[in-house]
């Protein structure tokens, strides 16, 4: 027997109106439903931060997240931080920063990052570290990732 | 480019190829460590589309040998059939609609289990009351002795003789992304197409056929982005011969994404070894010889392609590498158990024998009544030495081994940090230095050859095929601006494209930091003759006196962004992009005189590449609070000569990223296991790895000692760092514990471990 609901959410600016099945994740929902595969699953345990997006603002784990939960939420993912033309201001950051190698992690570092300075700029080095020690990265040694975020928070307190 | 893709949430990986005509896969896995397989039967639902177990796939597949020099070769199966070895193993397949109906069907197989003894540990196996496989007589899956006796009388004779036993644990090298398989077969022209999380896709090629029992050319492998490999997905696993040989059999392509779970029990373990070495010195400190014994635990099978032997061998081969000695024996053992097979991991074999050999430098230091550093200084090779034929008969071509370690020492400031040291002894603080020096093995290549190509189109649009395969190095920018500075012309023009077995040269792969050794080597040669031949096509087009022989093309001829010119009249120019189009297409004022020259702009270059060894050289010191045995790291420099350096950010990333990682090996990643056979650590809440607030300030730098092996005289860089933590900072632990630090033999450094050395009496 499996149980569905009916959700209407808005999703990177578009509203979304599905039927789902009550067990299905936000992550999978994400990825499968809307094929916005720029959401990745790194442990489905919560633990890793891969799949973090924002919802209505705030960072969360959509591997640990029912779809049927959010209706009448506003969900942004990694694919929707950039415009056609141009990349979100940490997305540049990154690039510039190598703060990527495989870039699996990427997106939910960027997510994760994205809250962090939607709430302040007043940001340094040893804040920014602990505000994504929830995200694992296998490969850069987090520098980059940390160098990035620092780089934007001073250009938006310049602002 | 790649890494703009990559931030845009565009990378394509495994989990996000087109999936909609696939169904889905999932395993039963043994809860058993070691169980006898009775009966496996299929939940009675509508849902389940087939199940397969071990006994159905033999049909299927041919038995398979992972032959190599010192294995003991026995019949290897992807799903258990008669015996379960290990918590994980795959004992049966399902296919449903949905991963989350495959799952639940997968948890409603009842398979009828006869437990029997497990061997959790080395000393079990040793012992051999219970063996695994039956066709072996014990537990030993390999086993090599070089030189042995042969250092006897010099141990005989000598001033001091150091013997210490060493414990390495067993790890997992966790990339982000699980593994995954996808496979079609087309049933029209009887071809697989596998796409695999890897990083050896002709291998895996090669192996499929053997046991497909097809034709490699049925087979087409494709790696698409890879999460990160760091060794875990250099190797043959069981889903990805029972996908495509299930996707045949249902004439329906399948799909399987591994989950967490899975792959920290049964997706290959790493680095678990014990080590028993001993080394003799005159009385100024010479070292004159080493005797290694290196026992692996590989767990429940020996894996393709590098089998059980690949930790022990690895690091015996290259132990006590960079120091001088006379003679040395050794002998690399790996042991079966029931434990997940051993795959590789960054730093393979050689993370525990560096931990194991810097230790015992530091125990022999201590005896000798030597400062450490004068110790290593005494013993490293130092520049004006190389070449250098080590006493198991490697060959290092350069190095700058103990101007390496000064370069260290100096960053660091070593003189000021042992002041520290004693300002902070005589506060009652533990304060410690630890050194780590050592040489890596890198670019090896036991599997034959590997190739690069280049193929240039008409458009002037450039296409370079490696045998090697990215997994989140970097290699599509930095092959890309090699080839473009090779040829003159802009990056923007290099596409380069790995891991496709249709269309990449036949390859080993990336492993041990082989890639800009080997490919990177061809590439560039594969460039360098497509540019002689662009410069003769423009000669042809530019010179008054028509044909400028090959052997002068780059003397009287020049191409920089694009634009080949002469030397002697640099106003006379014509575009890369209609030197192209001429040496495929004639036009009506110019056809290439064939005689002289070939049309087509297309290179492939094949060779073996001979091994080559960087070297690093790290200081670290730390405190520990002596009521809680917290250890912070206040310091941790490290130095590394890769020879000739191409892209340093690349480089840089590397060493601090592999660093990041042996921080994790050093402090905490250990999987554990319990009497029974148990895994202990099956999620990211019990196997631990570093997070941002876990890495201490890297200090890191470079020296450049070129290769005279390989061409463009680069050596591998994608380890060292991860090896120097283990060592460094075991040593610098020891040395704040003083006398009780002497005892420190083992990794992980944990905070239960130091404070059990702590409390020792
Ligand atoms: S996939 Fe959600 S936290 Fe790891
Ligand atoms: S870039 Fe590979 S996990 Fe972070």
């Amino acid at each position: 027997m499996t149980y569905t609901s009916s959700i209407g959410i808005r999703v990177n600016g578009e509203v979304v109106e599905r039927e789902v099945e009550d067990r299905l994740t936000l992550a999978d929902f994400l990825r499968n439903e809307l094929r916005l595969t720029g959401t990745h699953l790194g442990c489905e345990q919560g633990s890793c931060g891969a799949c973090t997006v924002l919802v209505d603002g705030s960072a969360i784990r959509s591997c640990l997240t029912f779809a049927s939960q959010l209706n009448g939420a506003e969900v942004t993912t990694v694919e929707g931080l950039a415009s056609e033309e141009d990349l979100h201001p940490l997305q540049s950051a990154f690039l510039r920063n190598d703060a990527l190698q495989c870039g699996f992690c990427t997106p939910g570092f960027l997510l994760t990052a994205a809250e962090i300075l939607s709430e302040t700029n007043d940001l340094d080095e040893g804040t920014i570290r602990e505000a994504i020690s929830g995200n694992i990265c296998r490969c850069t040694g987090y520098q980059g990732i940390i160098d990035a975020i620092v780089e934007v928070a001073r250009s938006g307190s310049e602002r | 480019m790649k890494a703009e893709e990559f931030v845009r949430g565009q990378g394509r990986y495994l989990a996000d190829l087109p999936d909609q005509d696939c169904l889905h896969v999932a395993f039963v896995r043994s809860p058993h460590a070691h169980a006898k397989i009775g009966e496996i039967r299929a939940p009675k639902s509508s849902a389940l589309i087939t199940m397969c177990t071990g006994v159905d796939l033999l049909a299927d597949i041919n038995p398979f040998r992972v032959v190599a020099p010192g294995h003991l070769d026995y019949e290897w199966y992807p799903l258990a059939h008669d015996r379960a070895l290990f918590v994980g193993e795959p004992v049966a397949a399902v296919v449903a609609k949905t991963p989350y109906i495959a799952e639940d069907l997968a948890a409603e197989v009842e398979v009828e289990y006869d437990p029997l003894e497990a061997v959790t540990n080395l000393d079990e196996s040793m012992a051999g009351e219970t063996v695994l496989h039956a066709q072996l007589e014990n537990n030993i899956l390999f086993n090599l002795s070089v030189n042995e006796g042969a250092t006897t009388d010099t141990f005989a004779a000598a001033h001091l003789v150091v013997e210490q036993e060493f414990e390495y644990p067993r790890q997992n090298a966790l990339p982000l992304e699980t593994r995954g398989v996808l496979a079609r077969f087309d049933p029209r022209d009887q071809r697989y197409t596998v796409f695999t999380s890897t990083q050896i896709p002709h291998l895996i090629r090669s192996a499929l056929s053997q046991i497909l029992n097809v034709n490699e050319d049925a087979i087409r492998v494709i790696k698409p982005d890879v999460g990160g490999g760091f060794g875990l997905k250099g190797q043959l696993f069981p889903e990805e011969v029972v996908l495509p040989a299930l996707a045949r059999k249902l004439g329906h392509p399948l799909k399987w994404i591994e989950d967490r779970r899975e792959s920290l029990i049964a997706g290959g373990h790493a680095h678990e070894e014990r080590l028993h070495l001993s080394a003799a010195f005159d009385a100024d400190g010479a070292l004159l010889a080493t005797k290694s014994l290196i026992d692996g635990d590989s767990g429940a099978h020996s894996t393709f392609p590098f089998g059980a032997g690949l930790d022990p061998l690895t690091g015996a081969l290259n132990i006590f590498g960079a120091y001088r000695h006379k003679t040395a024996e050794f002998t690399a053992r790996a042991f079966a158990s029931n434990k997940a097979p051993a795959v590789s991991y960054r730093g393979v074999g050689q993370i525990q024998s560096v931990f194991a050999v810097e230790r015992l430098m530091d125990i022999a230091a201590d005896r000798l009544k030597m400062d450490p550093a004068e110790l290593r200084k005494r013993n490293l090779y130092t520049k004006s030495e190389f070449p250098v034929t080590s006493p198991g008969g490697n060959e290092f071509d350069t190095g700058a081994y103990r101007e390496t370690l000064e370069i260290a020492l100096d960053r660091a400031d070593y003189q000021g940090l042992r002041r520290e040291q004693e300002t902070a002894r005589r506060e009652g603080r533990l304060y410690g230095i630890g050194l780590a020096t050592f040489n890596e093995v890198s670019g090896v290549s036991i599997f034959g050859y590997d190739g690069a190509s280049i193929r240039i189109d008409p458009d002037g649009q450039v296409k370079a095929f490696l045998s090697t395969g990215s997994s989140g190095q970097g290699h599509e920018k930095v092959y890309g601006r090699l080839v473009a500075e090779a040829i003159g012309i802009s990056p923007e023009l290099v596409q380069v494209l790995e891991g496709d077995t249709d269309f990449c040269p036949v390859g080993a792969g990336t492993y041990a930091s082989r890639s800009m050794v080997t490919t990177g080597n061809l590439l560039e040669s594969a460039a360098r003759e497509l540019r002689d031949k662009i410069l003769m096509i423009g000669g042809l087009l530019l010179s008054p006196d028509g044909l400028i022989p090959l052997e002068h093309v780059n003397n009287e001829l020049l191409i920089a962004d694009g634009v080949i010119s002469l030397v002697r009249d640099p106003t006379a120019t014509v575009t890369f992009e209609a030197v192209a189009q001429l040496a495929h297409m004639k036009d009506f004022n110019f056809s290439l005189p064939q005689e002289l020259v070939q049309a087509g702009l297309e290179s492939t270059h094949y060779e073996q590449h001979k091994t080559v060894y960087s070297n690093s050289s790290a200081v670290a010191a730390v405190e520990i609070d002596p009521e809680t045995a917290q250890l912070s790291i206040r310091r941790c420099v490290i130095i590394g000569d890769c020879g000739r350096i191409f892209d340093p950010p690349t480089v840089d990333a590397q060493l601090v990223g592999g660093a990041a990682m042996g921080l994790g090996c050093a402090l905490f990643e250990h999987l554990r296991y319990d009497d029974n056979g148990q895994i202990l650590t099956a999620s990211l809440m019990d196997y631990l790895v570093p997070v941002s607030t876990d890495i201490p300030q890297f200090e890191i730098g470079h020296l450049e000692t070129p290769s005279t092996f390989s061409a463009n005289g680069t050596k591998g860089m994608g380890e060292g760092g991860t090896m120097a933590i283990p060592a460094v900072l075991a040593n610098a632990v020891a040395d704040a514990l003083m006398e009780k630090g002497l005892l420190l033999n083992k990794i992980p450094l944990s905070e239960e471990y130091i404070f059990q050395l702590l409390r020792t009496v």
